[in-house]
């Protein structure tokens, strides 16, 4: 499969048809998501209404380790196996995560005023998710800083595996560490069949996770898409020049 | 073979080592940089006192700082002079990259980690406990000695980068986090008596993966540069 992509024509062809989907995908499953999460959901018993902004937090971090994950990947596989595709993949999907992480950490904030008391505590779960958006950060500038881009795309992507230690670090961190932040009520398909939400606040978050996940599905396609294109004509710039 | 491997690797760690010693400012600037701004939380600490754990956490800190001043010099010479080009053609870039890591190690981060846990003490003004001072010194010892290893990896990273100063900043110090988070948790352990292996055994790993790891990586990074 991973090869079948790596050429950039088939890929071109089949993203072309995956980002109308996933867009309305996207769609469709906020409205009903934020429907759910917003209007039928019961509020909670402890936090009131406040809880709600679950619906947009909660996802926007999952997508934040999910991306990251799926930068890890296409930077292997640039670096492996030098798939031009990888590369414009792993170069669209930094901005995506900064911004999914910023998100997450903006919402988290707000939601921590109510329940917390505060917007920012050291903790270990928030501090790893602030050391993911700065991952995310070195990972632009580098690829900015490099003038060689081919360069400037390997050395970012040995950044990028190198941060992967980060994500466990992320996922575990609120059960090594004793923090303010809760722990994953949904941390396994175990604990999906006996959650410690209520069902009614559960199926909106669910929802909302898939909507995110094809929204970002759309913009990283859309992304490596943009740098697909950039570099074609870059290419006819230059024999253009030549000519 | 393996003879003239390790007297590649002789020569290149005497010539490190001479180099080193015939630029003090560099290493000096480091170390100077972690007494200073110790030595300025001593006055503070007076002023407001904080709790011990907290301050051995800070000194951590400075410790990872003072690493980070001397990465920027690490290739950069070598590198704008040509040198580290023609060590390439004569493969003998994981020589280099070995004993610009032992010789880091020993002149700066050997000296921090012996020098991390006695100024945590004359900083703080606590009455010396062996218990306590010797496995804050292993934690200092083995994040000096982690960091060390991610430095040479980030230091080659940064090497072709505009502003590579800024750059390593913001690629090393995010790369740092997590060593420090499980530092901290250990020295804070190891302070207040209680079990200090957990986190301190995940600093060990990593500093065992980096040694497998960081040279073919710093050595595919070298190679690539221009």
């Amino acid at each position: 499969m991973v090869h079948i992509l790596a050429n950039p024509k088939r890929f071109l062809q089949l993203s072309a048809r995956i980002v109308p989907i996933a867009l309305v995908l996207a769609v469709v499953l906020g409205a009903v998501g934020l429907y759910g999460g917003l209007v039928l959901a019961p509020k909670d018993y402890l936090q009131g209404e406040a809880m709600r902004i679950m619906y947009v937090h909660v996802p926007a971090a999952w997508m934040a380790m999910f991306i990251y994950a799926a930068l890890g990947a296409a930077s292997a596989s640039y670096l492996i196996w030098k798939h031009p595709v990888a590369d414009c993949l792993a170069r669209g999907a930094s901005p995506v995560g900064a911004a999914f992480t910023a998100v997450a950490l903006v919402t988290g904030m707000i939601w921590g005023i109510p329940s917390w008391g505060v917007a920012w505590v050291w903790d270990a779960r928030l501090t790893s998710v602030l050391v993911l958006l700065f991952l995310y950060m070195g990972h632009i500038v580098l690829l900015h800083s490099i003038q060689d881009s081919e360069q400037a795309s390997k050395f970012a992507a040995i950044l990028a595996l190198l941060g992967l230690v980060n994500l466990p670090i992320i996922k575990w961190s609120v059960d090594w560490w004793n923090t303010l932040h809760q722990p994953a009520s949904i941390s396994s398909l175990e604990r999906l069949r006996d959650p410690s939400i209520d069902g009614a606040m559960l199926w909106p978050l669910l929802v909302m996770g898939a909507a995110f996940m094809f929204w970002v599905m759309a913009l990283l396609l859309l992304a490596a898409r943009r740098e697909i294109a950039h570099r074609r004509l870059r290419v006819q710039w230059l024999r253009g020049g030549r000519g | 073979m393996a003879v003239g491997g390790g007297m590649k690797l002789g020569r290149h760690i005497t010539r490190e080592w001479r180099v080193w010693w015939r630029q003090p400012g560099d290493w000096l600037a480091s170390l100077l940089f972690f007494i200073l701004p110790v030595a300025l939380f001593g006055f503070a600490n007076a002023v407001v006192p904080v709790s011990f754990q907290t301050g051995q956490s800070l000194i951590l800190l400075v410790l990872v700082l003072a690493l980070l001043l001397s990465l920027d010099r690490l290739f950069r010479q070598d590198w704008q002079s040509g040198i580290l080009q023609q060590w390439r053609l004569r493969d003998e870039l994981g020589a280099v990259i070995v004993a610009k890591l032992l010789v880091l190690i020993a002149s700066l981060a050997i000296p921090l980690s012996v020098l991390g846990p006695v100024l945590v003490y004359a900083v703080m003004s606590e009455p010396l406990i062996w218990g306590v001072w010797l496995p804050l010194a292993l934690v200092y010892a083995i994040l000096a000695l982690d960091a060390a290893l991610l430095g040479i990896v980030t230091a080659a990273l940064c090497l072709a980068a505009r502003q590579p100063s800024i750059v390593l900043v913001l690629v090393f110090l995010p790369l740092c986090l997590p060593l420090l988070i499980f530092a901290m948790g250990a020295g804070l352990a190891a302070v207040e008596g209680t079990n200090f292996w957990p986190p301190l055994s995940v600093l060990v790993a990593w500093g065992m993966i980096g040694v497998v790891v960081v040279v073919p990586v710093t050595r595919y990074m070298l190679a690539e540069l221009e």
